[in-house]
């Protein structure tokens, strides 16, 4: 055998080594101590291989023993010698984290990384503003208004604003995957968007119950748009209004958008049990008139404190033609 | 029938000498209280709320608590109707008829 001479901070140096790789912290006292400390090398235990994004520091823990690595720049790291069971293991960078179990039977592969969807999120200044998904719930930092909310995985996530004075107002969002960023604004009360008729608030949208003085009415089209089509040679009317009344009380507006280039002859208002959209009939009005250009109209409601129908009106004196649509229609 | 307008677009039965008249068959029946509740932007005009609001024309919608103007329309109506009860009667007698 040949012997080398090696100094004593070589020999600390390698000793520790030895411990680290046979997660020990016991002395290396020879022969015992090297025996077992080597034998671990050996790969007592099963092996989790970690893919983890490069730079993360990545932490394998159970029943109070953690063991920590640094990925390097292929991402992978290995922890040795875990015993059967579930594990869990987290990454961070130090500013996202993710985590998740694994279960360890023999020597087993994974991956994690970080997982970051965003929901902007538009809501009354002052309220308390959530998002869950049923088993996490977010809150808000702080009642400003605004918050980009950060959700930690995929699934239907409900964002609520609720508060004293605040009408509770839910709007869903399904979040697919990382990096999808969704906008959504609960600071209106929808009555209709993008082909949902609110049901549950308007009890629909159509010309039932409705009239224009007593002009014959032709119905709208109500698809993924409110469609108010007229022509005719003497006087007609084409309404759609919600079915149920509905509580104005907390609002101020109610807004309407169309693309429509001509809105003559068109009003939205508002109306009690008797539903004549005729003006004098009405309780308020917004007549579009003028306006050529795609836009969003509103009319006042803000003395306007009970619950009332909400309809779309269009009609023709002495024959011609009209045809606009609604997009969107909201309370503020 | 005709109404005035303040400068503000605030709606009165009557004018103090400073307001626009406008016809509008929108308050055709209603009583002076009504009417003195309510805001009205004539086709063509806007106005500007004090929180820079745009309000543009043609828009009617009352200022003051909308049941409360309500309240007010039905008691004129039932005086109207009481009016007209009490007229018809007069005619009743005159005429001898008895119902």
């Amino acid at each position: 055998m040949a012997f080398r001479s090696v100094e004593e901070s070589s020999l600390t140096g390698i000793a520790d080594a030895i411990r680290a790789a046979g997660e020990t912290e016991e002395s290396l006292l020879f022969p015992e101590g090297f025996q077992t400390a080597i034998s671990n090398l050996g790969g007592k235990g099963a092996a989790l291989t970690v893919t983890a994004p490069a730079g993360t520091t990545v932490t394998v823990s159970r029943d109070g023993k953690t063991m920590t690595r640094v990925a390097g720049v292929d991402g992978i790291v290995i922890f040795r010698g875990l015993e059967t069971g579930t594990w869990t293991l987290s990454i961070t960078d130090g500013e996202q984290t993710a985590s998740k179990t694994v279960e360890i039977v023999a020597d087993y592969a994974t991956s994690i990384t970080f997982f970051s969807a965003t929901i902007n999120v538009t809501y009354p200044a002052g309220s308390t503003c959530t998002v869950t998904d049923g088993k996490t719930t977010l809150t808000a930092p702080n009642t400003s208004g605004t918050w980009a909310c950060k959700v930690p995985n995929v699934g239907t996530w409900v964002v609520e604003a609720s508060g004293e004075g605040i009408v509770t107002i839910t709007e869903t969002v399904t979040i697919t995957g990382t990096s999808q960023i969704e906008t959504v604004d609960i600071t209106k009360r929808w009555l209709f968007k993008d082909g949902n008729q609110y049901t549950e608030l308007t009890g629909g949208w159509s010309d039932n119950g409705y009239n224009y003085a007593s002009y014959p009415k032709t119905a709208p089209i109500i698809g993924s748009d409110i469609r108010l089509q007229l022509s005719k040679s003497g006087s007609g009317c084409c309404i759609a209004g919600t079915q149920k009344t509905v509580d104005l009380t907390p609002y101020t507006k109610i807004w309407i958008y169309s693309e429509s280039t001509s809105l003559g002859g068109f009003s939205l208002s508002v109306t009690g049990s008797g539903r004549n959209t005729l003006a004098s009939n009405t309780i308020a009005a917004k007549d579009m008139g003028s306006v050529t250009n795609a836009s969003q109209m509103f009319l006042d409601i803000s003395s306007i404190n009970k619950s009332v129908y909400i309809a779309l009106s269009t009609w023709l004196n002495n024959g011609g033609s009209r045809d606009i649509t609604v997009l969107k229609c909201w309370l503020e | 029938m005709k109404i005035y307008i303040c400068k503000d677009f605030k709606c009165h039965a009557s004018d103090d000498g400073t307001m626009s008249a406008v016809e509008t068959d929108f308050f055709d029946g209603k009583c002076a209280e009504y009417i003195n509740g309510y805001c009205y932007i004539p086709e063509g005009q806007s106005w500007i709320a004090p929180d820079g609001t745009v309000y543009l024309g043609e828009m009617i919608f009352p200022w003051k608590d909308w049941q409360d103007l309500d309240d007010a329309q039905r008691e004129y109506d039932r005086q109207q109707l009481a009016a007209y009860d009490a007229a018809l009667s007069e005619i009743e007698a005159a005429l001898g008829v008895s119902v």
